[in-house]
């Protein structure tokens, strides 16, 4: 994959101080497309996808979220908090605005952890990214394998047969 | 024949005709294609062109025979017909977004790009390979001018009304079909042939 | 070298005699010399420079109409109806405006240019809107991670709003933060305290404007704030009032229960409920708490989902406690402020007792 200039730019709004305030690429200083190519490696490796991920993400967060914004224990395995704030935050591909509120999660097996939010699972799920190295929002496909129990995807799409 | 002896009048009527600046020499055809989907907008932009040749071909002539040749800078002539261009066109800019918001909203980028028209250009370069004399350059700006409008204005008489009653397979729709019927229209236009001959 | 110098030479004069050409059109055609705009049928005038967009013009004279997209014409939300001078509908516009408003002169401000003196007509709120350059008065620790603010505006200045409406605070450039950020946040002190403004702030991670507030903002700071924005505000009916809220969401309840007070309404009858989770996330609770005692029509509700401790208040999560503190809420009115998912599951709980969701008021800050 090539860094085209669209990616220049989306890059440049994930700097730290632009959308947010630590930005999305921790303290990676890989092109973003070098950044997605290698997550996708990873994933071909581990043969899962990013919809995988990005599905039992979203479903950890639903079954997380509590009203008063309380510790929540799913699958008696995970401990998640889901927060609820109020106000938008735009992606950095120009697509939409997303509800801010973080989803803490820590695997009482492993003890590893992760957090997203509504902007970074659609960031997976439709651009292939999933944060830069040291970014404290990285969903690594190795420590997403590992902890969120993801089967191996077979592709049953026509072209696959 | 010599060229000078030529009526500016002949000249005018020939690159509206047999030399049309667009269906003989094919210039200007960016624009030609993408604002001729209505006619009223095509006429618009027509008039901006006729504008711009009208007045850049005899200034441009001045700048060549008055200011490069004398100095020995011929080699420059790009490079001054462009800046000369350029300044005209942000001057019609300013007129038209001042008498009509529509028009000028209308034509949009084509506006600015009348500066990197070929045709304007071109009408600058062939008066001074055809060595017209002063008179005769603004005879060939309005010229050629009105020749390409009338040229964007039939395409776009003839879009328009296709865009009703004919059926034009996807493959070829839009820029595929204006370049054919563009073709055709060219084709017609060898008909005026003979007519009078200029270079 | 000579050969060079004319070139360059003659190349400059030919540039610099058709950049004169171009400042003498400009003068002639690019100048509409200075306009007036009219708004309301004279409530203000303002005199510009003509030439620019009427949103821009509005808004270099502190009119802001409100603008999504920042003129380019791809949102349609700066509609305001143009009297006179505003030239032909553009196509441009059509797009954004039905045929009602197309014949009842709506126009989009950012399209519309300021060429001759315009009339406009505007929704009176946005007349209030204005920018103010504040100094902090105060900054209150409310709880562990909320924060009462108090700007207090520029002397002689006055800010008019609707208990309930809400403001933006702009944080100036720090750390990584290269520019001026603004984000929403309602008031919570009175319409009638109108020489300054509280606001309440609930700490977001990583939030940008939040962190500025926590991390960087001391007392005597100035800070800019324009306002006030937002249609969450008490409706004037004479229905009894349930207010619920959490966390931040406290502050466009005070500011209504004040302004009651202020206005003397003291027909309809008004609770108020406020969800946290343990004591340590209550806060102005003995202000409550006085007014209750003073005024009869008010009662304050907390309810604190996880406490076990001995305490004087309600006891589970706040929509619990709502259902079972009414029974039948056909004839209130409710106004909710709280994050997303509890102003969602308040809405639930109230309609399943009978209450129309026209009558539900909540700001969701979308």
């Amino acid at each position: 994959m090539k860094q085209t200039p669209e990616l220049d730019r989306v890059q440049e709004k994930m700097r730290p101080g632009v959308l947010t305030l630590k930005g999305f690429l921790g303290n990676d200083d890989r092109k973003l497309a070098d950044i997605i190519a290698a997550d996708q490696q990873a994933l071909l490796r581990l043969r899962i996808n990013a919809d995988q991920i990005a599905e039992r993400l979203q479903d950890l967060a639903d079954r997380g979220a509590d009203l008063m914004e309380q510790e929540v224990q799913v699958d008696n395995r995970y401990l998640i908090r889901v927060r609820d704030d109020r106000g938008k935050i735009p992606s950095p591909w120009e697509d939409g605005l997303f509800e801010k509120g973080d989803v803490d999660l820590v695997d009482q097996q492993t003890g590893k952890a992760l957090k997203w939010n509504r902007l970074t699972l659609r960031l997976i799920a439709k651009h292939r990214f999933f944060g830069g190295y040291g970014s404290e929002y990285r969903i690594d496909p190795d420590v997403a394998y590992e902890i969120l129990a993801l089967k191996p995807f077979v592709d049953r799409s026509p072209e696959a047969i | 024949m010599d060229i000078q002896n030529v009526h500016p009048f002949v000249i005018f009527f020939a690159a509206i005709t047999t030399n049309n600046i667009l269906l003989t020499n094919f210039l200007g055809m960016c624009s030609f294609l993408a604002v001729s989907k209505d006619l009223k907008s095509s006429l618009g932009l027509g008039a901006a062109v006729i504008f711009v040749s009208t007045f850049t071909a005899p200034i441009n002539w001045l700048v060549y025979h008055k200011l490069l040749v004398p100095y020995e800078l011929e080699y420059l002539q790009y490079i001054a017909f462009i800046i000369v261009i350029a300044a005209f066109v942000q001057i019609i800019e300013m007129v038209i977004e001042r008498v009509s918001t529509l028009l000028y909203l209308t034509l949009g980028i084509f506006l600015p790009l009348i500066t990197v028209n070929c045709a304007i250009l071109g009408c600058a370069l062939f008066l001074v390979i055809r060595q017209y004399t002063f008179m005769q350059s603004i005879a060939y700006g309005l010229g050629a001018g009105t020749g390409w409008a009338l040229a964007i204005a039939a395409l776009a008489g003839i879009r328009s009304r296709m865009e009703k009653k004919s059926k034009v397979i996807p493959e070829l729709d839009g820029a595929g079909i204006a370049l054919v019927i563009t073709g055709i229209i060219a084709m017609a236009f060898i008909g005026f042939s003979g007519i009078v001959r200029i270079n | 070298m000579t050969p060079i110098i004319t070139a360059v030479l003659v190349l400059s004069a030919l540039s610099g005699i058709l950049t004169l050409l171009l400042l003498v059109a400009e003068f002639f055609f690019a100048n509409y010399g200075e306009c007036t705009i009219d708004v309301n049928k004279g409530d203000k005038t303002y005199k510009v420079e003509g030439g620019a967009s009427l949103l821009t013009s509005l808004a270099s004279q502190k009119l802001f109409l409100p603008s999504g997209c920042g003129g380019r014409g791809s949102c349609g939300t700066c509609k305001c109806r143009v009297l006179d001078g505003g030239g032909p509908l553009l196509p441009t516009e059509t797009p954004y405006l039905n045929d009602e408003e197309q014949k009842s002169d709506v126009r989009l401000a950012c399209q519309v240019k300021v060429r001759s003196d315009i009339k406009i007509e505007v929704p009176e709120e946005l007349l209030s809107i204005k920018e103010f350059e504040t100094v902090i008065e105060s900054i209150t620790d409310f709880t562990h991670d909320i924060k009462g603010l108090r700007f207090k505006l520029p002397e002689g200045e006055t800010i008019k709003f609707k208990a309930g409406q809400f403001a933006n605070l702009f944080s100036k450039p720090y750390e990584d933060v290269k520019e001026e950020t603004s984000r929403a946040y309602s008031i919570s002190s009175s319409p009638s305290d109108n020489k300054a403004i509280e606001l309440v702030v609930r700490y977001v991670p990583n939030g940008m404007v939040t962190t500025y507030v926590f991390k960087h903002l001391k007392q005597g700071d100035k800070a800019r704030l324009i306002g006030p924005f937002g249609e969450f505000f008490l409706r004037d009916t004479s229905r009894e009032i349930v207010c619920i809220a959490g966390g931040s969401g406290l502050a466009p309840i005070r500011s209504i229960v004040l302004d009651m007070i202020d206005r003397g309404i003291s027909n309809r009858k008004a609770t108020f409920f406020f969800g946290a989770v343990s004591q340590r996330d209550l806060y102005y609770v003995e202000e409550f708490k006085a007014i209750e005692k003073e005024h009869p029509w008010f009662r304050f509700v907390p309810a604190l989902s996880k406490d076990d401790s001995d305490h004087p208040y309600e006891k589970g999560i706040i929509t619990d406690v709502v259902a079972r503190n009414y029974g039948d809420m056909k004839d209130l009115e409710a106004y909710l402020c709280g994050s997303p998912g509890m102003i969602d599951a308040c809405c639930k709980v109230l309609s399943s007792k009978g209450m129309p969701a026209d009558r539900i008021y909540y700001d969701k800050f979308s």
